[in-house]
């Protein structure tokens, strides 16, 4: 019997992706009232990627867990995401691989919340996705040393600073360690001087190369107009670990910027990021994110 | 206003939508004779005007595809080609205009070729060419005795609706040469039997009733959310949005879908019924997540 109890949060997201490869939204412990989006748009469970998706991979890319305490008892919240296949056939064959994002709220008994991100097209003009994210990320998972934790504020804090940093093209902002690595939707966007894994077309100027900081005062996000509705959905103090869920606006190729957009037309991106940090610098980020309507919501 | 007559007003609608698309280029617009909190949205999202695609067009085709005005109501829909950052895409605009002569509600339809390409596999078609003006005879008057009244509009509108959506074709009051175009491409009655670019599809050669019985919509679950309804019953044209679910490959499913994952197609859409029958289509059309609604909570 598959339970929602906090202790069990990790092995919980697990449970969900076994349930959704089998289309068995049954043997999850849902509310009667759970509330279920999938790209920002609520729908009824069942539907959508549940309706779809044949297979899953064993294990997640990353996963964060974290406990609340309320008013109202014990609550879970559980994220991460990783591969899995739609539209296969019923030996698990064919179909399209797609990355999945998962967030669940339980209330210790029932799940009350599932926040979905597919992803369905491969990034940065591939044809696959790339090997990454059909591996667990040995790095996010690692415990840290007790002396190089912070608080819950301190880890949302840190994450601000990027997000600020990003938006407003401020490299000072953004407490990272100069070798933090960042993956995005399983390719390396930093300190990837020879763009392994990116077609060639998206290989130029050099920008790969370059780390966090450096590439925001060299390249400049000036296409990135803003970084809204941030939500910090999970925590993990132990792992210094924080996801926020947010978009990224882009609002396209404008008119009078004065500069050329690598995004022409606008658009939101529905961005998942996980920090990591340690001693108070950001030591890794792994993020996924897709592209929709400017100006969407999240549906929460 | 009051003493306009028919014909005049007719013409005075028509402006706001030439208007419209002429400031766009040049992101004017604040020339826009607007009502005081007018609302304007994109794809579903309440904007600010001025922002969205009137801060990316370059350019506005002087002539559009598809015009369809409700006096009654004042207001007023139409489609043409714009281009932003050197790439063709669709605007689709309607606008509704107050006793006073100003525009309370602009709703715009932003249709991109290539757009939405992180949660859809694969790119649209769009021809530009074929949307600079009308197909001919679109927006002629019907002979009063061909002329439909404004439910049987609807009811031509909701029958190929229904029958698309629910697979029968007996439902849809088609004729057997009515042509499809939806975003410039035509869908129905090719004779080169494959579209644009693409494998040969033999549906291609189809008419519209035909393509339904074959079971070539079967993909479609739905064709939900309905609304507007602009009806020019004097040209026989009736306008409607809605979203065509697809709910993909599902466990199960025997046959043929252009889509394996799950999603949602808004679409603009204007037939042309005289004497009983639809005689030609025309729609523009996205590829949205699956479940999207035009108002987010």
């Amino acid at each position: 019997m598959i339970t929602a109890r906090s202790a069990e949060l990790g092995g919980l997201l697990g449970e969900y992706y076994a349930a959704l490869a089998a289309g068995a939204p049954g043997r999850l412990p849902l509310a009667a009232d759970v509330t279920f989006t999938e790209n920002g748009q609520r729908i009824a469970v069942g539907t959508g990627l549940w309706a779809t998706a044949s297979g899953a991979a064993d294990s997640r890319v990353v996963a964060v867990c974290e406990e609340t305490r309320g008013p109202g008892g014990a609550a879970g919240h559980v994220a991460g995401w990783g591969m899995v296949t739609e539209g296969g056939g019923a030996d698990g064959g064919g179909g399209e691989d797609v990355l999945l994002g998962v967030r669940l709220t339980t209330t210790g008994q029932v799940i009350s919340e599932i926040e979905t991100l597919v992803v369905r097209r491969p990034p940065f003009g591939r044809d696959t996705f790339p090997p990454s994210l059909y591996e667990q990320s040995a790095a996010m998972a690692e415990v840290l040393e007790p002396a190089e934790r912070g608080t819950r504020e301190d880890l949302v804090k840190a994450a601000n600073g990027y997000l600020d940093g990003v938006s407003r093209d401020d490299a000072d902002l953004i407490p990272a360690a100069d070798d933090c690595l960042r993956v995005e939707n399983g390719l390396r966007t930093v300190l990837n001087p020879d763009g392994t894994g990116f077609p060639a077309a998206f290989v130029s100027g050099g920008g790969l190369a370059l780390g966090v900081r450096a590439q925001i005062r060299t390249l400049a996000f000036r296409y990135i107009e803003g970084i809204r509705d941030r939500r910090f959905v999970a925590a993990d103090t132990e792992r210094g670990l924080v996801l926020v869920c947010c978009f990224f606006d882009h609002p396209g190729q404008l008119r009078d910027a004065g500069f050329d957009s690598p995004i022409k037309t606008p658009n939101s991106m529905l961005i998942w990021e996980l920090f990591k940090v340690a001693g108070g610098l950001i030591r890794r980020i792994e993020a996924i994110g897709a592209a929709f309507p400017y100006g969407m919501r999240a549906g929460w | 206003m009051v003493s306009q007559t028919l014909q005049d007003r007719r013409a005075y609608l028509y402006s706001y939508c030439d208007r419209y698309f002429e400031l766009l280029p040049s992101g004017g617009h604040r020339q826009l004779p607007t009502a005081p909190g007018v609302v304007y949205t994109e794809n579903g999202q309440v904007l600010l005007l001025g922002q969205g695609l009137w801060a990316t067009a370059t350019g506005a085709a002087p002539t559009r595809a598809v015009t369809v005005l409700d006096g009654p109501r004042g207001e007023i829909a139409t489609w043409g080609v714009v281009s932003e950052a050197g790439q063709d895409s669709i605007l689709g605009l309607r606008l509704k205009v107050d006793g006073e002569g100003l525009i309370s509600e602009i709703d715009t339809f932003v249709v991109r070729a290539n757009d939405m390409a992180s949660t859809f596999r694969g790119s649209g078609l769009l021809d530009a060419g074929r949307l600079a003006r009308p197909a001919p005879g679109l927006l002629d008057l019907v002979d009063e005795a061909e002329r439909p009244g404004l439910d049987e509009l609807r009811r031509a509108a909701d029958g190929y609706l229904d029958g698309v959506s629910g697979g029968d074709a007996s439902l849809i009051p088609v004729a057997d040469d009515c042509v499809r175009i939806e975003n410039g491409v035509q869908t129905v009655l090719r004779t080169d039997g494959a579209l644009p670019g693409r494998e040969p599809n033999p549906a291609t050669a189809m008419g519209v009733a035909q393509q339904v019985r074959e079971g070539v919509t079967r993909h479609i679950a739905a064709a939900r959310d309905r609304g507007m309804y602009l009806a020019d019953p004097a040209r026989g044209l009736v306008m409607v949005r809605f979203f065509f679910d697809h709910r993909g490959k599902v466990r199960g499913w025997r046959g043929r879908s252009p889509f394996t994952g799950p999603n949602s197609m808004p679409a603009w859409e204007v037939f042309k019924v005289r004497g009983g029958l639809i005689r030609h289509i025309e729609a523009i059309i996205a590829w949205y997540p699956y479940g999207f609604q035009w108002e987010q909570r």
